[in-house]
Order: C-alpha cells, then sequence, then structure tokens
C-alpha cells in the first residue's frame, strides 16, 4: 500500500505537459481572432442600440465572461484581466439601464480589442502568444 | 495559471480509481482541464451544462466535479445543490471553477454546496492540489461509509452462523407482522432448537458445537427462498424461521425439509461426523382476525409452544399448530412442562 501510494505520486514532466497542450492553445488563439470579430460585431450593435442597450450589454457581458474564462484557464492572464473589466462594467451598464454611451465598458471594450489585435500580429507574425504556446 | 518552466507538476494517481467530472460550456476549458486531470492520472468525463452533468452522473458517478458556474440551462449553483440532494448514496466533492472571484461570489458558491472554490488563472499546481483534497476526503468518506455499512450489519448479525441475531428479529419481526396485516397476507414462523445441544457440547467440545450451529445454519438456509425468508439465532442452539407470505401448511413443509436436512447427513465437525437432530414448532397467522389481534411476542410464545410440544414427543419432529390452539394446549400443559425442553 505504502509504495503503490509513492509510486503513484510521480511527476508530469514539463516536457510531457507542453506537448500536451501546446495543440489546444494554439486552438484557442485561433479562436481568439474570432472572439475579436465577434467584439466588433458587439461595438457596433453598442453604437446603433440608440433606443436600448440593455440586450447588447447583456450579450458582451456573456461573451466578455466566456472569454475571459477561457483565457484564465489557457494563461492568457492580460485577455482574462481585460475581459473581466469588461463583464463587470457591461453588467454594471446592464442593471442601471444605462444608455449606448456607458464610457466604462467602451473603455474596456476598446481596451480588450485593442489587445487582441495586437495578439493577432503577433500571431500573425509567428510572435509571442504563438511562441509562448511551445 | 500556468507555470512548469522547471518544475515539474506533482502527479497524483490515485491508489483506487478516482473519477473527475469536468463541466464547463466551453468546450477548449473542457478540453484543457481534462487533458490536465488525465495526465495527472484521474479517470475524467466530460459535461457542457448541469443537465448533462446529472445525467451522466446518474450512469456512472464520480468521485469530485469541477464546475464551472455561469453555464447555459442549469448553471453550476444549481447542480452543487442537486448533487448535494444526491448525498445518501455517495458523496460528490464539488469544487467551483470559475471567474467570479468576490468573498461574496464565493461565499453563495459554498452556500450551494460547494465543497472548495478556484478561481479561473490560479496555478496548474493549486488546481491539482484542491483536487488531490477532493480524491482525499471522497476516499475517507468511502471508507467511513463501508466501515458504517458493516458495523450495521455486524449489530444485526450472528458472528458465528451469519444469522441474523436476536436484535434484528425483535426489530423486524414487528416489520413483516406490520406488513401482513397491511396486505392481509399470511406470515409463518418456526422455532427451531437442536437437539442435546449440550450434550454435543459437552461430550465433543465447543468447537464441535458451533460447527453444528454453522451447518444447521448452512442447511436451513438452503431450504428457504433467497431475499424473502430469513433466519435469525434467537438463543444458544435456538434459531427462528421467518416465513412471510407462508400458510401453516407451507411453513410445516419447510419444517420438514429443514428437519431432514439437518439429520439427512451426519454434521462434518473437527470431533469427527455427528448426527444431529432438530425440533421444530411452526405456527402462522392465516386470518384477518389473527393477524389483527396476535402480537409478535405472542406469534414467537406460540412457535415455542410447539416447539416444546415437539420436544415432548420425542424431538427429531416439527409440530405445527395455529397460534390461538398452541396457545390453549400450553395452559393446558403441567407447570414446568417448559422446563422439560432440550
Amino acid at each position: 500500500m505504502k509504495s503503490t501510494e509513492r509510486a503513484s505520486c510521480t511527476a508530469i514532466p514539463a516536457a510531457a505537459y507542453d506537448e500536451q497542450f501546446q495543440e489546444l492553445r494554439g486552438v484557442f488563439c485561433a479562436r481568439l481572432r474570432s472572439d475579436r470579430r465577434r467584439l466588433a460585431v458587439l461595438s457596433a450593435e453598442l453604437a446603433r442600440a440608440e433606443t436600448n442597450a440593455t440586450p447588447v450589454y447583456t450579450d458582451i457581458r456573456a461573451m466578455a465572461h466566456h472569454l475571459g474564462g477561457a483565457a484564465a484557464v489557457f494563461e492568457i492572464p492580460d485577455v482574462a484581466e481585460l475581459a473581466y473589466s469588461l463583464e463587470q462594467a457591461a453588467r454594471a451598464a446592464a442593471i442601471v439601464h444605462a444608455d449606448n454611451a456607458d464610457p466604462a465598458v467602451w473603455s474596456a471594450l476598446e481596451s480588450l480589442v485593442d489587445l487582441l489585435n495586437a495578439m493577432n500580429g503577433e500571431m500573425a507574425n509567428g510572435e509571442r502568444y504563438a511562441q509562448s504556446a511551445a | 495559471m500556468i507555470d512548469v518552466n522547471d518544475s515539474a507538476i506533482v502527479r497524483v494517481a490515485a491508489v483506487a480509481p478516482c473519477n473527475v467530472m469536468v463541466v464547463d460550456d466551453d468546450e477548449l476549458t473542457r478540453a484543457k482541464l481534462a487533458s490536465l486531470l488525465r495526465l495527472a492520472g484521474y479517470e475524467v468525463q466530460v459535461a457542457s451544462s448541469g443537465e448533462e452533468a446529472l445525467r451522466v452522473l446518474g450512469v456512472r458517478p464520480c468521485h469530485i466535479v469541477i464546475t464551472d458556474w455561469e453555464m447555459p440551462g442549469m448553471n453550476g449553483l444549481a447542480l452543487c445543490r442537486a448533487l448535494r440532494l444526491r448525498d445518501g448514496e455517495r458523496y460528490t466533492y464539488v469544487l467551483m471553477l470559475t471567474v467570479h472571484g468576490d468573498k461574496n461570489d464565493i461565499l453563495v458558491g459554498l452556500g450551494a454546496g460547494a465543497d472548495d472554490y478556484l478561481v479561473k488563472g490560479a496555478q496548474v499546481e493549486e488546481l491539482l492540489a484542491r483536487v488531490e483534497v477532493g480524491r482525499r476526503i471522497t476516499r475517507l468518506e468511502h471508507s467511513l461509509r463501508v466501515t458504517g455499512e458493516e458495523n450495521r450489519r455486524l449489530s444485526v448479525t450472528d458472528p458465528l452462523t451469519g444469522a441474523q441475531n436476536r436484535r434484528f428479529l425483535m426489530k423486524y419481526l414487528p416489520r413483516e407482522l406490520e406488513r401482513s396485516r397491511r396486505y392481509e397476507h399470511p406470515l409463518a414462523i418456526l422455532s427451531c432448537d437442536i437437539d442435546d445441544f449440550k450434550r454435543i457440547n459437552d461430550g465433543f467440545g465447543h468447537e464441535a458445537g458451533d460447527e453444528v450451529l454453522q451447518h444447521f445454519m448452512t442447511r436451513a438456509s438452503s431450504c428457504l427462498r433467497e431475499a424473502i425468508d430469513w433466519i435469525a439465532r434467537s438463543g444458544g442452539e435456538e434459531f427462528v424461521v421467518v416465513l412471510p407470505e407462508t400458510k401453516l401448511v407451507g411453513a410445516s413443509c419447510v419444517a420438514e425439509k429443514i428437519r431432514l436436512a439437518l439429520t439427512g447427513q451426519p454434521i462434518p465437525t473437527s470431533a469427527g461426523p455427528l448426527s444431529v437432530t432438530v425440533s421444530i414448532g411452526v405456527t402462522a397467522l392465516e386470518t384477518v382476525h389473527e393477524l389483527a389481534t396476535i402480537s409478535v411476542v405472542e406469534l414467537l410464545r406460540a412457535a415455542d409452544h410447539c416447539l416444546y410440544a415437539s420436544k415432548n414427543l420425542g424431538r427429531d419432529r416439527s409440530t405445527c399448530m395455529r397460534p390461538e390452539l398452541a396457545a390453549s394446549m400450553l395452559s393446558a400443559a403441567p407447570a414446568g412442562a417448559r422446563n422439560e425442553v432440550n
């Protein structure tokens, strides 16, 4: 029993870990591109929502929540943090039924899209984010 | 979340297989967590919502559930609450893994029934360490449950023969009687006493006596319906056989089967083969009146009266009587007749 216990507490070599998750992380980074497009669509919808912006804020919050959770799991903390800020801002705006010009939402939205744009450029050049997957 | 540059991630393969379910509506998150846990030695299943998790768990239970909070349909909180309603059968350790990191969120999560709470973005080592805590706790809970069940079984079982003990008899015979009353179905009991048992013990030793008791139990059990009839050791060499849904005629047949099963072949003991006989008293409640008016104590007493009759008639036989007749016969018997038994 004791020896089994000891034997079972072996270690996952970092190389095996990297190998296992490199592909998944690559898929996630590719998905970030479609998330960026989706955020752009939501931005446009928000800009057009002059009478009732609450449903758009709700969609933005859900999108940001989804993105933030996955980014955290895939160890991209800057995306996770900005997504979290956007989620919080959109939630607050939805609660108070803010108009479509809520500055906190727009600020967070733009920061996140900018970051994703930057990452997209880097990924296209095979730099930081794609490299960090290896 | 991950920093595995130089230090390896501790792999915690369960000594016994440990199943973990990952519940998250994000496909890539599910895939990543599942891969990580498999690498760490866990068996993993996945679900994309609370409803799917419950459905899968209904078919294949698991020890640990790692669940997201926000999911379409049934969310993580509702899943926690639903799992807690199932704790009677088996405890499921729930780790909530979510982006909600406020103190109040943590309280809400734990209040819904989560055992642990981790914010997405925590290091992999921390996630695995917490899952390992879950594995430890579920293993302890399992061992506690098994021990409790074993203790319950032992508390109502005679350790020598494996028959139910007197405590079980006095707890479950009233229930059998209640059931018979409710459905107006007959209930029979046999009171069995191994003949000259004192002589066996004195002449061949207690070990041989114990072997006789064990063989009686084995042979008598082979004459009964599985999962319906049952035997309790009510005293030293005395056994009560309970036969639900059985009238006196049927019970009489069973009594004869048991008697012949014992006397048909000598019992192999450490002192050599021993020929052993048994006397049996048989009684049954059949009519609505009997069922309504005769108590458990009176029923047992009636079976004993029949047993005494078998003894007094020369042993190695069974005597059958309806309870009221047995009672009236005993009242007519000379004082001290009971002491002549054995």
